[in-house]
């Protein structure tokens, strides 16, 4: 009886709740306990406004990395899609919700890019999004020559900073996003095709179903996050910089892989979710820390080296643990 | 059992030969296609601008391409296993950054920073292979790690201000000239002439290529694999230090971001040059020619007058093209 008491809770504590969960609570009780500014309305409000890009684009990335694959180049597209979206703005005069479509559509093109490039192509896809990072960045500091585009409409600040029912709009697309990542992964056709790809991608093409198709939507669904994320980072800053995205994809894919490990076929909108707070709330803590820059890079690095190896460490004993339960 | 291991090593030593030393007629016109793209694209370039053959501008172009081609050939080492090394470009930053400190900050000899630009890169490929070899995480995501652990150690080093103006032994690497030709056409040469005995006629090397074309036979043949794998993310290390150093010493600076734009040429150039990505295929000479073709067009491109701005555009496209190719040509055979 106590035997299966303790296997019970073994198998809570690593299977059921992504492992990320336990680091995040160890990590959140450390920085409260050395700063008392950490546990605040303050921070909390503040950390979802900063945090909304981030947790968007770990929601886009987490679909690609359940397929199997690794995207690298939504920073530069979110750049880009910003750029695109100011200029048409400042040069065609469009409406601000028109440019966020337009915003949205750049997003779709690169993400399918990617999908094309891995799927038809046979493309690796970390070399593929590398690829499309490079064009998207060239893109984005050519059409400008390299300048920033201001002067944007005043209604279009609202997107970043206004609120609606008390409760700041990023906050209010993170949920939207985060919603529609959870009930398309876990309720529709695509969902299931995603997990398959990750997990038999062979059986799957066997099976006669268009494989190819999901996984061009996977990366498609991922530009689309670019392309949203964009729209917030664009309207708090009230300006759009060709560079400004680089480096994100880093945090977006250790987020992503945090919260589901590297392992194919596995990882859910929460687990994503969670990743990108992880990344967050350690960006953050080392703020209030007062830890300099130049310092934090190197540590946010190797924490997170760490937490990967950490979590793939878990995994593989989950898997273990599950094997020998199928051999008794 | 040992006969079996015998039979494997057969195997193996035939396939690593097939690759050494029976090259097909395809893959001898393929190799001549792409010294014969180089030309061509050579012609071209000289015909739309007269100045791209003089030779102020050929010699700068070998200057300039001296890192490109190091850094590439220690991507073509880990191609070879059939891995790839993504943090290349931040170790070339964080090496130069290294040998910086060691230049401006302290008393030591030159020498001492290049000791220690080439110890950090050994170091840092160490990591990474243990990550591969001991973890087993797949190398993209070991090497993407590294990437922002070596870029975070630069800027700790850095701190807040850079350094530049090196001593002139140093600075001699990078712009000095030995007989009429610039040093880091000399050191290109030597470690080109190093690697290609060195995969050709050592055990190790020889151990790259057959890890790479099948790790099963290459294990049943007693080769170990997981100290096989490390010497390739170390070798590569030393090599992208050696590019950073080179850097460093042209420029008389080093700076936080120098290294990154490395990364896509250096996945490039091997692919363009014969490395298969897959492994087990391909060598020097190939990627001196694809990184040269790389190099060419850059340079063409300014000659052109095309604003550098959309340089990084040109270069993710040449990459995904050239590893489409890859993917093409391993289909076919």
């Amino acid at each position: 009886m106590k035997e299966f008491n303790g296997k019970q809770i073994r198998q809570f504590v690593l299977e059921k709740v992504p492992t990320v969960t336990w680091i995040l609570i160890v990590m959140m009780v450390y920085f409260s306990v050395s700063n008392s500014n950490f546990l605040t309305l303050d921070n909390a409000a503040n950390l979802c406004r900063q945090g909304a890009i981030l947790l968007i684009l770990c929601l886009g990335v987490i679909v690609v990395k359940i397929t199997g694959g690794i995207e690298l180049s939504n920073g530069a597209v979110m750049s880009l899609c910003g750029m695109v979206m100011a200029w048409v703005m400042v040069n065609l005069n469009l409406p601000p919700f028109l440019a966020i479509i337009v915003s949205m559509i750049v997003g779709i093109l690169f993400g399918t890019l990617n999908g094309v490039f891995v799927t038809f192509m046979g493309i690796p896809s970390f070399v593929a999004t590398l690829g499309t990072q490079g064009i998207a960045v060239g893109l984005a500091l050519g059409m400008n020559n390299g300048n920033v585009i201001g002067g944007l409409p005043e209604g279009f600040s609202a997107i970043g900073n206004g609120t609606l029912l008390n409760i700041p709009i990023p906050l209010w697309a993170i949920i939207l996003v985060f919603v529609v990542t959870s009930v398309l992964l876990n309720k529709t056709p695509f969902g299931v095709y995603v997990y398959a790809l990750g997990g038999n991608e062979e059986a799957l093409k066997l099976s006669g179903k268009p494989a190819w198709l999901y996984k061009v939507l996977a990366y498609s669904y991922s530009g689309l996050t670019a392309g949203i994320a964009a729209c917030i980072l664009t309207s708090r800053n009230m300006a759009a910089q060709p560079t400004v995205g680089l480096g994100m994809e880093f945090e977006a894919f250790a987020g992503a892989v945090l919260g589901g490990s590297y392992i194919a076929g596995k990882g859910t909108a929460l687990g994503g979710a969670l990743g990108g707070i992880f990344i967050l709330i350690l960006r953050n803590g080392l703020n209030i820390l007062g830890i300099p820059t130049y310092l934090q890079l190197a540590i946010f690095g190797t924490v997170l080296i760490t937490a990967i190896v950490l979590s793939t460490l878990v995994e593989r004993r989950v898997q273990k643990m599950r094997d020998e339960e199928r051999e008794e | 059992m040992n006969k079996k291991n015998n039979h494997a090593e057969a195997e193996v030593t035939e396939e690593v030969q097939l690759i050494h030393e029976k090259p097909s007629i395809g893959k001898v016109l393929s190799r001549f296609s792409r010294l014969g793209a180089l030309l061509i694209l050579c012609i071209g370039i000289s015909l739309l601008n007269q100045n791209f053959l003089k030779t102020t501008n050929l010699i700068n172009v070998f200057r300039q391409a001296a890192p490109q081609i190091i850094i590439s050939l220690g991507m073509t080492i880990v191609f070879l296993t059939g891995g790839i090394d993504l943090s290349l470009g931040s170790v070339v930053t964080l090496t130069s950054v290294v040998s910086g400190y060691v230049l401006t900050q302290t008393n030591l000899p030159w020498w001492c920073a290049i000791i220690a630009a080439v110890g950090a890169g050994a170091l840092s490929g160490f990591v990474t292979g243990q990550l591969i070899a001991i973890i087993k995480l797949p190398p993209a995501v070991a090497s993407y790690g590294m990437l922002w652990v070596g870029r975070g150690l630069a800027f700790a080093i850095m701190g807040a201000s850079p350094f530049f103006s090196f001593p002139d032994t140093f600075r001699y690497l990078g712009r000095g000239y030995f007989l009429g030709i610039p040093m880091p056409i000399w050191i290109v040469a030597i470690i080109a002439l190093i690697l290609g005995w060195f995969l050709k006629y050592t055990t190790l090397g020889r151990s790259l290529y057959a890890i790479g074309a099948n790790p099963h036979a290459a294990r049943a043949s007693g080769i170990k694999l997981s100290k096989t794998l490390v010497s390739a993310y170390i070798l590569s290390g030393m090599l992208a230090a050696i590019g950073g150093i080179i850097l460093a010493a042209r420029l008389n600076a080093v700076d936080q971001d120098m290294g990154a734009s490395f990364l896509l040429p250096a996945i490039a150039s091997p692919v363009m040059g014969g490395t298969s990505m897959a492994g087990g295929q391909g060598g020097v000479a190939g990627t001196i020619i694809g990184s040269l073709i790389m190099l060419v067009v850059t340079n063409g491109m300014n000659l052109l007058g095309i604003n550098s701005l959309w340089q990084q555009l040109v270069t993710g496209i040449v990459v995904v093209l050239s590893v489409w190719l890859d993917v093409i040509m391993r289909k076919r055979n």
